[in-house]
Parts: structure tokens; C-alpha cells; sequence
């Protein structure tokens, strides 16, 4: 920039001015001084404005006039200049070098915003991919173990009501056998779990936050041994220790309250709430919480000396399921079984060293597991 | 500019010596300058996990108004993004309190402790929402300015609290029949209180009128859902679609109704409102915000929301010869909590 004003610089300009004390409008010419604006007013005042005291407040764009406002010490409402002519803009960041800064048109803010955009579409992806997750994944052992089980509580007499779960105490007692094998030598006692067999025609098993494991009774019907059902059990089980549902709701709170800042809707409350019924609905998780679930839940098989075998024959049933007509619901939620049956497979053979204690008697198992009916 | 002598003959006659004066509001906003305002308020809320949505609301109400004029001049806001941020955090802590104590008392073990926690809830929204409403009024008021002159809202809690509190109970007593009076009661409150200034709006409405509105509404409306429920049977279930258009057509009505009558009863000085929306043509532009908003999955917001703001500025005018002499700036602190607790209410502005 020169040192010199350009030759051509219109110095001298006209508008109004507001003293902030009444509402009176006052025509003004303003002079662009090097170091500030001198002022003479219709009624033959004169002012002075120090361009370090002044604010530009309106004049963005480019259908608004610039408004300039210069608050006086012991005041609490500022005097304003109003200027028309936008050139005045120009002019002004000219004139007033170092406090140029201070008064800026919105214009030449194209690329920038195309830059915006792009970095909004970037920064949110970022944020739903990694961001939302990790924040989960911090604030969930934060979460108390009481509101897990209110949660899951209410969630399975909703999905199990009452009604519909199978009455017999020698299948319940066999159940409860088989968990408490799995929690003694495995888990860390942070939970009770609940197991309760649903009398329903649909081939399905889920766990509900705080230790609330539902089996319908066709997914346990279809289990050959004691030992395979213990590796759904510990599957599930491992669901409700590695807090895969709460870290889901986390997750969905995080992210409705961010669309609902984006949107302008700061409670987001509502959202947040239909988001959490559907996800408590389907119970759905990511194929890495089910991966962790697997090879987490293979470790307390292992732990219990139970047979890893039978998880790996289990998921192979299933896979045999998959093929009829009407593949089970419990597919659906627990996707990609050929992959999944070598990677317990896998996991298994490295467990395989040591010779597993028996369950129960499998030849009683059939007629346990159709005490339901 | 925007202040146009009006010369009809039959205007003179009513006021012999003096011409009327017709004062206009214009509005100056583009829908690409608010888009603009938009994505970059967008990437800044992303960037800040959502903590920017209170300088952008703030950017956004500061374009806002500096592209609404009146008889010449611009207005101003003069708010600011950390005002609405510790205004969220103080409502978030008085709603907040509610919740949580009524979650407290529902975990009490006793029959009636569902009902009390219940009834607590709505007890305590009765008295938060004419805070917040009394308190977004304070707040908006005191942060708009028009020739450098503030606006102030001067009405206590206290006394809206017995008003509102009145209006839900005898609402209720009288199965709705007072609910008009409430309303009415409310935005003489809300009108009477508001200054320029030093100088205080004017109010005129009476219950009575909107009595009048609201039971030509319910009247039609009743008929109209008899005529679709009689179609139905003759004609099939189908005709029932129409229901849903049909009174929403008659809500438009409705509300333009109401915004006419509660401007034309507003005055201030020795000038008077006149709102000129027809119910027409607000449903045209409602029918064509919906058509854009539908075609640009939602990008034409900003230009949706600048042609509302035009229609409903522009057909509001001012007539009669504007004094502002005497007036002279009166300023009042505001408390910033109103205006966030209004939002997470879901308190509308008073004026619409």
C-alpha cells in the first residue's frame, strides 16, 4: 500500500447522525481525517471521531447502509453515524490503515464460503464417524450401573411382558446354572443377570442394559447342548459388560444434541427421545460391538471351562437357519455368519488346550429345553 | 423514503387540516446474504460441538433487523452470543431443576407419588412460562434499537404471573370460553408495557372481539368437520384427505384474522397500525414456502424465511403524523435469561 491517499479518494462524504439520547435525525458531513472522522453537523457542531473508538455495526452487505457507532466513556448507549453510499466503505479502510481491520465489507466472501461449506460437510462427517463414538466411549463409565438397570427393567417387561415367559423352575434353575458358571470364573460382579425364556414364535435372544437377557424360545430349542446355549448366554452377557447399549444411547444423545444445535432447536429432548425408543426397539448393534461380544464372550467360555466348541456349533445351526425360507430375526441383528463362524473357530482352536468340564448331562438337555412349551 | 403522503379525498375528509401520513416498513434482506449466514453459522456450530448456535442465532437476528426499516432508518440489535449462552445456562438450570425434582419424586415409593411428580411438573411450567415470556420480551426489546433509541419492555413478573395464572384457571373453569379474554388479556399486557423510548404503545383490543373471532373459527371449523365427516359416508373414506388442507386453510384465515385485529388496536402516540395481510395472500405464500422448501429438500429456508419476513413487514404501516419529539432515550438493563428460556419452552414472540 502506498503512503500517499490515491489522488481520486473522495474524502469528504454526507450522512446522518443519532446523538442516542433522543431519536432525532441530523445531517452530517464527515471528513476522513488520517487518525479519525471530523464531523460538522447541520446545526453547525462539530465533532470528532478517533477511528480506535469507533464500530462498524450495519453496512455488510450490500444492500444495507454503513452505520458506524462511537461509544462515549459514562454512556451507556453509543452516538451512530449512518452513511448511504457504501463507497464510503472503501474509502474508510483506505484512509484509516491500522484500525482498517475494524470496518469490513462482506463482499469478496464467495470462496470463503464455498471453503465453509466444504469444511461443514468435512468437519461433521469427521464428528459422526470418529468424534460421537470416542465421546461415548468416555462418557459411559460415567453412566451409573442403577440407571442401566432401571433402563433395562423396563425395557425387557416391554419386550418380555410378564405373560409370555416360560414358568418352569427346573429350566429357569438349569439357566441360572449355566450363568453362574460364566459370571464366577469370568466376569468382574458388577451385574445381576436376569435370564428369562419368552414363549414366542419368533427365533430371537437380546440383552437389555443392566444384566436383562431375553431367549425366545425357538433360538433355545434349537440348541443341541447346555454348551451352546452358554455360548449365547456369554455373548449377550458380554453386551451388558462391555456397555454396548449405553454407549448407543450415549451416541444418539451426543448426536441429536448436535443436529439440534445445527438446527437451531437447542432442547432436542424430542428427537432424542424417538431415537433412543427405536434403538431400545431393535436392540441393534455395530458389527464391531458384535465382534467384541464374540471374542469377549469366547473368553468367559473359556474362563467358566466350558467348550468353546459349542458356541462355534451353535452360530453353524444358525447359519443352516439362515438358508430356510423365513431366515430368523436374531440373524438380522447378528449379520454375516460364514465370517463370523471362522473368527470363533479361530479364537476357539487358541482356547482349545485344556479339557472343558461338562455343563450339564446333554442327554437331559432335550428335555429341558422343551420344558417351555 | 418510506413515508408517502397519502392524498385520497376521502382520507381529507376525515382529518380536515391535516394530511394522513402513512409511515411504511420495508425489508431489505436477500435470501443468498441469509444462506450465506447460514453455512458459515453451520460450519461454526459443527466446529464448536454447538456451543457457536448462540452467535450465530445472534448473527443471524443482527442481519435481520438491519434489513428492516422503518420511515428511513434502519434498526438495530444489539445483543450478543455470550448474552444468550449464559441466558441458556441460567434456563437450563431453572427447567432443569423442575425435571430433575420431578424425576426425584417419581422414584419415591408410594401410589400418589406418579401423580404429584405429574402435577409438579405443570405447576411449575405455569410459573415458568410467563417468565419466559415476560423475560424474551425484556430481553428483545432492550438489545432493538431504531434511531439509536432503544426499546424497553417495562412489565413485572408478578403482576403477568396473577394475569396468567388467572387466565389457565378460569380457561379451564369456563371448558376454554375464556381462553380469547386470557389472550387478549395477555397482549394488552405485553403492548401496554412496551416503550419507545420514553414513550409507551397503546392497546385498544378488547376480549370481546376475540371472543368473536374464536367462535366464528370453532363455528366453522365444527361445520366443516361435519360436511367432511357426512362426504365420507356418502362418498368414501378418501374425502377426508380434504379434511386436512381445508383447515388448515381455515387456520390461515384464522391467524390472519387475529394479527389484523391485534395490530389495528395498537397505537402508539397519536398513530395508529394497520396490518393489511390478506387471508389469500399468506396462503399463497405459505403454499409456495412449502412448495420451495419440498423441491430444495430444505435449502430454500433462508429465502423462505426472507419472504415471510417481507410479506408480514411490508403489509404493516404506521399512519398519522409521527412525533418523535420528546421522545428521549430511556435504556434498561435486561436479564439475559428470558430470551433462552422462552426457546427451550417454546414460547412463541408475543408478536407475531
Amino acid at each position: 500500500m502506498t503512503e500517499t491517499l490515491p489522488p481520486r479518494l473522495q474524502t469528504a462524504w454526507t450522512g446522518h447522525y443519532y446523538d442516542g439520547r433522543t431519536p432525532t435525525r441530523q445531517s452530517t458531513t464527515i471528513i476522513l481525517a488520517p487518525t479519525g472522522l471530523e464531523l460538522q453537523l447541520a446545526n453547525g457542531t462539530r465533532a470528532y471521531w478517533a477511528y480506535r473508538d469507533v464500530a462498524q455495526t450495519q453496512g455488510a452487505y450490500a444492500n444495507e447502509p454503513v452505520r458506524l457507532e462511537r461509544l462515549t466513556p459514562g454512556q451507556q448507549i453509543p452516538e451512530a453515524l449512518v452513511i448511504e453510499d457504501r463507497a464510503f466503505l472503501q474509502a474508510l479502510t483506505v484512509v484509516s490503515k491500522g484500525h482498517s481491520r475494524q470496518f469490513a465489507a462482506a463482499e469478496n466472501r464467495r470462496s470463503r464460503l464455498i471453503l465453509a461449506a466444504v469444511g461443514s460437510v468435512a468437519a461433521l462427517a469427521v464428528l459422526i464417524v470418529w468424534g460421537i463414538p470416542a465421546l461415548a466411549e468416555f462418557i459411559t463409565p460415567f453412566v451409573p450401573v442403577s440407571w442401566e438397570v432401571a433402563l433395562g427393567q423396563s425395557v425387557a417387561s416391554e419386550l418380555a411382558p410378564a405373560s409370555g415367559r416360560c414358568t418352569s423352575s427346573k429350566l429357569q434353575n438349569s439357566l441360572n446354572t449355566i450363568v453362574a458358571r460364566l459370571v464366577v470364573n469370568g466376569s468382574p460382579k458388577v451385574y445381576d443377570f436376569h435370564i428369562t425364556v419368552l414363549d414366542s414364535p419368533i427365533f430371537n435372544a437380546f440383552a437389555a442394559p443392566g444384566g436383562y437377557i431375553v431367549i425366545y424360545r425357538p433360538l433355545l430349542e434349537a440348541t443341541n447342548t447346555p454348551d451352546e446355549l452358554a455360548g449365547v448366554l456369554a455373548h449377550e452377557m458380554q453386551h451388558v459388560l462391555q456397555r454396548h447399549a449405553t454407549k448407543g444411547l450415549v451416541r444418539d444423545l451426543s448426536l441429536s444434541l448436535l443436529v439440534g444445535a445445527i438446527l437451531g432447536d437447542v432442547s432436542g429432548a424430542g428427537a432424542f427421545g424417538v431415537q433412543a425408543a427405536r434403538r431400545l426397539a431393535i436392540l441393534h448393534y455395530s458389527r464391531a460391538t458384535e465382534e467384541q461380544a464374540d471374542q469377549e464372550g469366547m473368553a468367559l467360555i473359556h474362563a467358566a471351562h466350558i467348550d468353546p466348541q459349542g458356541m462355534v456349533a451353535f452360530f453353524t445351526t444358525l447359519e443352516d437357519h439362515a438358508a430356510g425360507v423365513e431366515p430368523p430375526a436374531y440373524l438380522s441383528t447378528h449379520p454375516d455368519s460364514n465370517a463370523r463362524i471362522a473368527a470363533l473357530k479361530k479364537i476357539a482352536s487358541g482356547y482349545q488346550s485344556e479339557q472343558p468340564t461338562s455343563l450339564l448331562p446333554n442327554d437331559q438337555w432335550n428335555e429341558l429345553k422343551k420344558l417351555c412349551r | 423514503m418510506a413515508t408517502i403522503l397519502e392524498n385520497s379525498s376521502e382520507m381529507r375528509s376525515a382529518t380536515i387540516d391535516q394530511p394522513v401520513l402513512i409511515h411504511r416498513f420495508v425489508f431489505h434482506g436477500k435470501g443468498k446474504d441469509l444462506f450465506d449466514i447460514f453455512i458459515v453459522n453451520l460450519l461454526r456450530t459443527i466446529a464448536t460441538l454447538g456451543i457457536y448456535s448462540f452467535w450465530a442465532k445472534t448473527a443471524t437476528r443482527k442481519y435481520l433487523w438491519g434489513q428492516s426499516e422503518f420511515a428511513g432508518d434502519r434498526f438495530g440489535y444489539h445483543g450478543t452470543g455470550k448474552e444468550l449462552l449464559l441466558g441458556w445456562l441460567k434456563a437450563i438450570i431453572l427447567f432443569g431443576g423442575l425435571i430433575a425434582l420431578q424425576s426425584l419424586i417419581r422414584f419415591v415409593d408410594h401410589p400418589s407419588a406418579k401423580i404429584l411428580s405429574e402435577a409438579l411438573f405443570y405447576i411449575g411450567l405455569a410459573f415458568l412460562v410467563p417468565l419466559a415470556q415476560t423475560g424474551s420480551m425484556r430481553y428483545r426489546l432492550s438489545r432493538t434499537s431504531w434511531r439509536g433509541i432503544r426499546f424497553t419492555f417495562r412489565g413485572d413478573y408478578t403482576p403477568f404471573l396473577w394475569l396468567s395464572l388467572r387466565g389457565y384457571l378460569l380457561t379451564a373453569l369456563t371448558l376454554g370460553g375464556y381462553y380469547p379474554y386470557y389472550h387478549c388479556n395477555v397482549r394488552r399486557f405485553m403492548t401496554e408495557h412496551s416503550y419507545f423510548g420514553s414513550t409507551p404503545f397503546m392497546f385498544n383490543g378488547k376480549g370481546k372481539d376475540i371472543s368473536g373471532i374464536y367462535g366464528s373459527i370453532v363455528g366453522v371449523a365444527l361445520l366443516v368437520s361435519f360436511l367432511a365427516a357426512g362426504a365420507a359416508i356418502w362418498l368414501g373414506l378418501f374425502t377426508l384427505l380434504l379434511l386436512l388442507p381445508a383447515l388448515g386453510i381455515i387456520q390461515v384465515w384464522f391467524s390472519t384474522k387475529m394479527r389484523r385485529y391485534y395490530w389495528n388496536q395498537t397505537s402508539f402516540e397519536n398513530c395508529v397500525f394497520e396490518c393489511t395481510i390478506t387471508t389469500k395472500e399468506l396462503l399463497m405464500l405459505h403454499a409456495s414456502n412449502l412448495f420451495y422448501l419440498i423441491i430444495t429438500l430444505g435449502m430454500a429456508l433462508p429465502w423462505v424465511k426472507v419472504r415471510t419476513m417481507k410479506y408480514h413487514l411490508e403489509h404493516l404501516r404506521i399512519q398519522g403524523a409521527l412525533n418523535l419529539e420528546g421522545i428521549t432515550q430511556q435504556a434498561m438493563t435486561a436479564k439475559d435469561a428470558g430470551d433462552q428460556l422462552g426457546d427451550l419452552l417454546n414460547v412463541d414472540g408475543v408478536f407475531g
